[in-house]
C-alpha cells in the first residue's frame, strides 16, 4: 500500500512539475488566420502566376494600428510583386518565449522584430541573425544612403544585427491649461532653449498644488494632501539616461569597464530625479506613476501638470483629442539630451533569407510605414525621410504645436541618443542588477549613493564593454 | 461449453484493451509531453545550454553555480519563494475553508454566492491583476483612499518590499474558488447523523465543528494542503504580471528567475537545474507532509 502510495505521489509530483515548466507559454496567439485570408487577394492581384512562391513569414509584438499597418504593408508587398509572400504573425505576449522556442524546434520565421538585449545579439553572435550589411553589399538596387548609422544594431564594426523601425522619442508632455491657470510660462519647444534644472524644480513646486490650492513653494504646503503633481517620471533606464547625457555621461564609463550609473554624474543624475518626490514633493513616487490610469486621464484631470514619458503615448493622446503639448526635456548638465527608443528589425538565417531581404527592403523603404507617422506614434527611421518637406507632409493639424520642435528634431541634430539595448552588451543582466537596487531609491529608504553602493561591484562584473566594436 | 469458455477468456481481454485503449491518450499525453521533456530537462540541467548551441556537458556546474550563490538571485528567490508559501498556504486554507463552511449553511441564494466566490478563479490572472494594481495604487488607489478615511496608516502595496509579499498573499486569498469547491465537496460529504447524535448528545455549534467537521474534513483538508504547497512553491504569475520581481527583489520567486534565466538569459541549463531543485524540494515538502498524515488524517475507511 505504502509503495503504491509513493508511486503515485511521484506521478503527481511529476505532473505538477512538467505544469510549470510550460506555464505561461499558453496566451501566444499568432495571427496566420489573418495573414492567410490576404492569400487569394494578394495572388489574384498577381495574376496568379505560375512561378512557385516563396511564403516568408514576419514576427512582430505589436497590436492594434501598428498591426494594421504591417498587414496593410505586406498585403501591398504581396500585390508588389509576385514571387514572395509575406504574413504577419502577431506575437502579443511571451514574444521571446514564443521565438525562442521556434528557434529551437528549427521552426524560424524569416523575418523578426526582435529585442536587441534578449535575442538580437544573442542570435547574431551564433549566426541566426544573418548581417544585413552582406546584402546591402550583394544587392546594387539598394540605397546605401538610406540607412542612418543610429538606427544600425551592431554586433561588431562591421556585422550589422538589425536595423531601427518606428524611432520614439522620450520627450515631455505637458498640460497647458494649468499653466495658464498658475499665470507660469510653457515649457520651451526647442532643445536649444530647454529649461536648466533649478528652473524645471521651481516651475513643478509652482505647479503642485494641495487641497488647499498651495502650491509646493508655500511654507504651509500640505505635501500628504496633494491634487496636482508638477511632474511624473519613468522609472526605467530611457526615463534616467537624457539627464545623464545631459551631464555627459553615458551607461558605461567611457572605456566600458564600470557602469555610468556610480560615476558622480550617474548618482547625481538619480538623486535629482528621487529628490523630485522626496525633497520637492512635486512628482508622484516613480512607482504609482507606473500605475497611472494613463497619460490621457492624467492630464486632462489635471492630475500632473508635465510628465517625462514616451512617444508612444502621443498617438493615444492625439486620438483622444486631448489638449496638451510636447516640450523639451529639460536639463541637468550642459547640454539638453534625449534618447530614441525603438525596434529592431532582423533577417534570420533561413534558406528563404533573400527573400526575406526584399521584404525588409519593402518595409524600411521611405514612406511604407507613413500611417503611423501620421498617427504620431512613430518617427521615420529612413534618411530620405527625413526631409523638410516630407516630415511637414505628415504632421497633421492633430499633432500637438511642438511636435517638430520637440520630437522630430532632436533625431536630425544629434539631441537624441541611440537606445542603450543597441549599445551595450550583456545589457539585461546588468540592468536586472541595478533596477532592483534602485527600488531602494525610489521609494525613498536609501540616497543614491548608497542605493548604487549595493550593487556596484555585482553590476560592474556584468559589464562587457559597447556593442560595434 | 468450449466455445463459450473460449469466448469468456476473450471478454476479459476484450475489457482489458478497452480499458487500455481508453487509458492511452492519457499514458501517450504523460509519456512524451511530462516524462521524456522532464528527462531532457535533467539532461540539460548539467549542460552549458543557450537553446541555440549544442548542449555541452558540464557535470555539475550548474548546479554548484546556484548553491555558491555565485548568482546572487538564488537564494534571493528561495528566500521569497518559502516567505510566501509560509504565508499564503495558511492564508488560502483558512480563508476557502471559511468560505466553505458559510457556503454549506442553508441559506437563501445559495447557489448565487457558490457561483460568486468561484468566479475570480475563471477570469484571466492579467485582468484581475491590473484591477488589483488599480486597487492598490499607493497615491490614488482605493485601498489607500479607505485606509486614509479610517485613519489608519496607508500602505504602499506591492511596491515596498515589506509590503509586497503579504498583498500579493491577500490578491491570492481571492482566486481560491477552486479549493473552495474542494472543501464544500468535502463538507458534503459528511454525514448528517453524525450532528444529529451530536446534538442528542447536547453538544453545540462548536463541538459539532471541532469533533465532527474538522476530522471529517481532514482528508479534504490534507488534500488541499498538498496541492497548497506545491502551488505556492511554484508561484509565478504576481511576479511576472505586476511586480517584474521587485521591490528590490523581494518577490523575485523561484519560478519567475527560473524562467528569466531561460528566457532572458538563455541560460536553459541554469534553468532546467533550477527546475529539478525545485521538484526534489517540492517532493521532498509532499512527503513530509504524507508522513505526517497519519498523525492527522482521519480516514473513515481506516484506509492504511
Amino acid at each position: 500500500m505504502k509503495t503504491k502510495r509513493l508511486v503515485s505521489v511521484l506521478l503527481i509530483a511529476v505532473m505538477i512539475f512538467s505544469a510549470t515548466a510550460c506555464s505561461g507559454k499558453s496566451e501566444v496567439t499568432d495571427n496566420k488566420d489573418t495573414g492567410s485570408s490576404n492569400t487569394a487577394g494578394s495572388d489574384a492581384a498577381a495574376g496568379g502566376g505560375s512561378e512557385k512562391v516563396t511564403e516568408i513569414r514576419f514576427t512582430e509584438w505589436d497590436g492594434g494600428d501598428t498591426l494594421a499597418v504591417y498587414e496593410e504593408i505586406a498585403e501591398k508587398f504581396n500585390q508588389s510583386q509576385s514571387k514572395i509572400h509575406v504574413t504577419v504573425m502577431n506575437i502579443p505576449d511571451e514574444y521571446d518565449t514564443k521565438i525562442t522556442t521556434m528557434v529551437a524546434g528549427n521552426d524560424v520565421p524569416e523575418v523578426c522584430m526582435l529585442d536587441a538585449a534578449s535575442l538580437m545579439y544573442t542570435y547574431a553572435e551564433e549566426s541566426i541573425v544573418l548581417n544585413i550589411q552582406d546584402f546591402i553589399n550583394k544587392d546594387a538596387n539598394f540605397d546605401k544612403s538610406s540607412m542612418l548609422d543610429q538606427f544600425k544594431y551592431m554586433l561588431t564594426s562591421d556585422y550589422m544585427a538589425g536595423y531601427g523601425i518606428g524611432s520614439e522619442n522620450i520627450t515631455m508632455f505637458y498640460n497647458p491649461s494649468l499653466f495658464q491657470k498658475y499665470g507660469i510660462e510653457e515649457p520651451p519647444a526647442s532643445y536649444k532653449d530647454a529649461w536648466d534644472w533649478d528652473t524645471f524644480v521651481n516651475t513643478a513646486q509652482q505647479l503642485t498644488i494641495d487641497k488647499e490650492g498651495r502650491n509646493a513653494l508655500d511654507p504651509a504646503f500640505d505635501p500628504e494632501n496633494i491634487e496636482t503633481y508638477g511632474v511624473t517620471i519613468s522609472k526605467w533606464w530611457a526615463g534616467y539616461m537624457p539627464f545623464l547625457y545631459s551631464e555627459g555621461g553615458d551607461y558605461l564609463n567611457e572605456n566600458g569597464t564600470a557602469i555610468g550609473y556610480a560615476t558622480e554624474e550617474g548618482i547625481d543624475v538619480l538623486q535629482k530625479l528621487a529628490d523630485l518626490t522626496y525633497k520637492y514633493h512635486v512628482a508622484l513616487t516613480p512607482t504609482s506613476s507606473e500605475t497611472m490610469p494613463g497619460a490621457s486621464e492624467a492630464l486632462t484631470t489635471n492630475k500632473v501638470a508635465m510628465t517625462f514619458d514616451g512617444q508612444w503615448i502621443n498617438a493615444a493622446l492625439m486620438s483622444d483629442g486631448v489638449d496638451y503639448n510636447v516640450a523639451a526635456l529639460p536639463k541637468m548638465g550642459a547640454e539638453a539630451k534625449t534618447t530614441m527608443t525603438f525596434g529592431g528589425i532582423s533577417i534570420m538565417n533561413t534558406d528563404k533569407a533573400d527573400a526575406a531581404w526584399e521584404f525588409v527592403k519593402y518595409i524600411l523603404s521611405a514612406g511604407a510605414c507613413e500611417p503611423l507617422y501620421k498617427s504620431g506614434l512613430w518617427l521615420p527611421t529612413n534618411a530620405n525621410e527625413y526631409t523638410d518637406e516630407y516630415i511637414k507632409s505628415f504632421i497633421t493639424d492633430k499633432h500637438p504645436k511642438n511636435y517638430y520642435e520637440s520630437i522630430v528634431v532632436p533625431m536630425m541634430d544629434g539631441t537624441a541618443e541611440r537606445p542603450v539595448v543597441a549599445t551595450i552588451k550583456n545589457f539585461n543582466k546588468i540592468n536586472d542588477i541595478i533596477s532592483p537596487a534602485l527600488d531602494l531609491l525610489w521609494s525613498g529608504e536609501m540616497t543614491a549613493a548608497d542605493a548604487i553602493a549595493t550593487i556596484e561591484d555585482q553590476a560592474n562584473a556584468e559589464v562587457k564593454g559597447y556593442l560595434g566594436k | 461449453m468450449r466455445y463459450k469458455e473460449k469466448k469468456l477468456l476473450n471478454a476479459k481481454t476484450k475489457s482489458n484493451l478497452v480499458g487500455w485503449a481508453f487509458a492511452l491518450p492519457a499514458v501517450i499525453g504523460f509519456l512524451f509531453l511530462n516524462l521524456v521533456p522532464m528527462l531532457l530537462s535533467g539532461y540539460y540541467s548539467f549542460c552549458d545550454y543557450n537553446i541555440i548551441r549544442k548542449p555541452v556537458w558540464s557535470g555539475f556546474n550548474n548546479y554548484i553555480s546556484l548553491f555558491k550563490g555565485t548568482d546572487t538571485t538564488f537564494w534571493l528567490s528561495v528566500k521569497a519563494t518559502l516567505l510566501y508559501t509560509v504565508m499564503a498556504v495558511p492564508a488560502n486554507l483558512i480563508f476557502s475553508f471559511a468560505i466553505a463552511l458559510l457556503l454549506n449553511r442553508d441559506m437563501v441564494g445559495r447557489a448565487f454566492f457558490r457561483s460568486l466566490f468561484y468566479l475570480p478563479c475563471i477570469l484571466p490572472a492579467v485582468a484581475s491583476s491590473f484591477v488589483w494594481i488599480l486597487l492598490m495604487n499607493p497615491d490614488f488607489g482605493l485601498f489607500n483612499v479607505i485606509l486614509d478615511f479610517l485613519h489608519l496608516p496607508e500602505s504602499k502595496f506591492f511596491w515596498d518590499k515589506s509590503s509586497v509579499l503579504p498583498s500579493i498573499v491577500f490578491m491570492g486569498i481571492w482566486s481560491t474558488g477552486s479549493t473552495q469547491v474542494i472543501f464544500l465537496a468535502g463538507l458534503q460529504n459528511i454525514p448528517r447523523v453524525y450532528y444529529e447524535a451530536l446534538e442528542i448528545d447536547g453538544g453545540n455549534a462548536w463541538h459539532k465543528f471541532w469533533s465532527v467537521t474538522l476530522p471529517m474534513v481532514s482528508s479534504t483538508l490534507f488534500f488541499n494542503l498538498v496541492i497548497g504547497i506545491i502551488g505556492a512553491l511554484q508561484v509565478f504569475g504576481a511576479a511576472y504580471i505586476i511586480t517584474e520581481g521587485g521591490p528590490n527583489n523581494a518577490s523575485l520567486f523561484y519560478v519567475f528567475n527560473l524562467w528569466r534565466q531561460a528566457f532572458k538569459y538563455m541560460d536553459m541549463g541554469k534553468a532546467s537545474a533550477m527546475a529539478w531543485v525545485l521538484f526534489v524540494v517540492v517532493l521532498l515538502a509532499t512527503l513530509v507532509v504524507f508522513k505526517t498524515s497519519n498523525k492527522w488524517v482521519y480516514n473513515e475507511g481506516g484506509d492504511q
